[in-house]
């Protein structure tokens, strides 16, 4: 029988090779850059990002659950539906611009409006459908899964710090985004959140990793060029992570998570693309490296997932553990302080944020949007740096640059 | 943290389990139920659409079919977008009528003239 897996895994070998020996030829400048055009990938490197499933079935199911959320999201922010939003909100007398009204209450107004309650029955049932046809791939077959990580758990390149014991906040370990067992209760949670959502959250713009090929490829670099070390934090299934190794490849480069199952597969991954990274299970508040280590600092959609105490403490540890020079990007959902990307405050948009809150368990991320994140930089005595750059998501991502 | 069934390490933790499953936004549940059902369906119909789209590829090679090679095919970038047009297209003439604007029908019937269609 042929593998999905081991047919592909043989041309990553053989890409992964390339980047090995690039980086070998030129192990004496620390800074070696390389440039990978995400959305121009060559066959070596696409058959490296690849994640597919092992049976064309789960492939095919995953691949509705993407064209679905697809098209249920372009119809939710159509045309057609402001149209008949806009004709509902003027029935009940209620303004089509910013509200006062709360992001409770305008979910429930706009429940009264037949096609907004089907957009919303249907947004959580793709949601469900891809999270359960994705488990029942992997559930399906537990130790052949369990067995793939255990491989690779105590061998290289890089390397895994699992720390079982060590205490999770309950702000971590909810069902975030739906997804059952969220990010530390579901043995395959990192395959799970690489396989099924970045593919169908990302709707077709991902099937290469291409979003995180492009966060890595467009993070500046401090001032005076050295790029030594980097830190992803929240890293996840570890997709940046391994992101920024291939673009540095002479960097160590680090990958931290607070759950287990989520490095465990990251670690996994990377052996697989034959890169030297490191993951370790952590909290981003006690990192535990030390003053000045980094030069770059990265999150990617993290500090939604964080309370606004904990982003409190988080904050100041990435100013610590970044060297003078160094420089911290960031990139998230809007907030209330990024100029750069106005928020929307219609009975609608708040009527959809509630959803994504409630609905989809993301408990946090309210505080996040009305936290003012550039001034919570700046206390912790970053300079902030708003500059739109070419960006994977533009105007969202938020610079900070430790002075030197 | 141990899988249960077989003793092996998973580096699990007790999570806050969410209560989303219960979630009812139509009339009743049941409406909810079927909406679900009805999505899932379209989930099996489009494997099994995608199925036959590689049988076919094969058959029209001539080749005699083995089903390892169907279970393993990847379709190429210029079958990618092809395929995926068709599944849009599923989905919208399947599911788009549940953005239609709605309204009571009551009193006489409509009199205002709208444009010839399009052919
Ligand atoms: C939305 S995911 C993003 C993952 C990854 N950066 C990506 O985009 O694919 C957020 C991640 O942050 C992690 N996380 C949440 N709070 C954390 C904390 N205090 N310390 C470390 N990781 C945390 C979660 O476990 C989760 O994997």
């Amino acid at each position: 029988m042929l593998s999905r897996r081991t047919i592909l895994a043989t041309s990553a070998a053989a890409a992964a090779a390339v980047v090995t020996a690039a980086g070998t030829s030129q192990a004496s400048t620390p800074s070696l850059d390389i440039k990978i055009d995400p959305y121009n990938q060559t066959a070596e490197q696409k058959a490296l990002h690849t994640a597919r499933f092992e049976k064309l079935d789960q492939e095919s199911l995953m691949s509705f659950a993407e064209g679905f959320k697809s098209w249920n999201g372009k119809d939710l922010a159509g045309r057609g539906q402001r149209r008949i939003t806009n004709a509902f909100l003027r029935s009940k007398g209620l303004t089509i611009g910013r509200t006062e009204i709360g992001y409770e209450e305008c979910f429930n107004l706009m429940l009264d409006e037949p096609s907004f309650a089907a957009k919303i029955r249907f947004n959580r049932s793709a949601q469900a459908l891809m999270w359960d046809r994705a488990l029942r791939a992997f559930h399906g077959e537990p130790d052949r899964y369990l067995a793939l990580m255990e491989e690779t758990d105590n061998t290289g390149p890089g390397s895994l710090e699992l720390n079982p014991g060590m205490h999770l906040p309950d702000y971590t370990v909810h069902e975030i985004h739906a997804q059952p067992g969220g990010y530390v209760g579901d043995p395959f949670a990192g395959w799970i959140y690489h396989w099924a959502l970045t593919q169908a959250f990302y709707q077709a713009r991902n099937q290469y990793d291409e979003v995180f090929t492009a966060i890595a490829q467009d993070c500046p670099k401090p001032d005076d060029g050295q790029v030594r070390r980097i830190l992803d934090l929240g890293c996840g299934s570890g997709l940046s992570t391994m992101a920024y190794k291939e673009r540095f490849p002479n960097a160590e480069v680090w990958g931290i998570d607070a759950g287990g199952p989520m490095v465990r597969y990251g670690h996994y991954e990377a052996v697989q693309r034959n890169l030297d990274v490191h993951f370790a299970q952590r909290l981003a508040e006690d990192t535990r490296f030390p003053d000045g280590y980094f030069d770059i600092v990265s999150d990617y959609l993290l500090f939604h997932e964080v309370t606004v105490p904990a982003a409190q403490k988080i904050m100041p540890e990435i100013h610590r553990v970044l060297r003078p020079g160094g420089v911290f990007y960031h990139d998230d959902s809007p907030t209330i302080g990024n100029p750069n990307v106005p928020m929307s405050l219609t009975v609608y948009a708040k009527a959809r944020a509630w959803e994504d809150h409630r609905h989809n368990i993301e408990p946090w991320i309210l505080g996040y949007r009305h936290a003012d994140f550039p001034a919570l930089m700046r206390g912790s005595g970053f300079e902030v740096d708003l500059t739109i750059r070419q960006n994977v998501h533009r105007k969202r991502a938020i610079f900070g640059i430790k002075p030197a | 943290m141990a899988d249960r069934k077989s003793n092996r390490p998973t580096y699990t933790a007790d999570y806050i389990k969410g209560d989303f499953e219960k979630a009812v936004y139509l009339d009743n549940a049941h409406t909810d139920n079927l909406m679900t059902a009805f999505l899932g369906l379209g989930a099996e119909h489009w494997a099994l659409r995608r199925r036959v789209m590689v049988l076919e590829k094969f058959m029209a090679e001539g080749n005699v079919i083995d089903p390892a090679l169907v279970e393993a095919y990847e379709p190429t970038p210029e079958e990618k977008v092809t395929w995926e047009a068709e599944r849009d297209d599923f989905i919208e003439r399947t599911f788009s009528v549940l953005t239609r604007a709605t309204n009571t029908v009551s009193g006489p019937v409509p009199t205002g003239k709208v444009p010839a269609r399009e052919p």
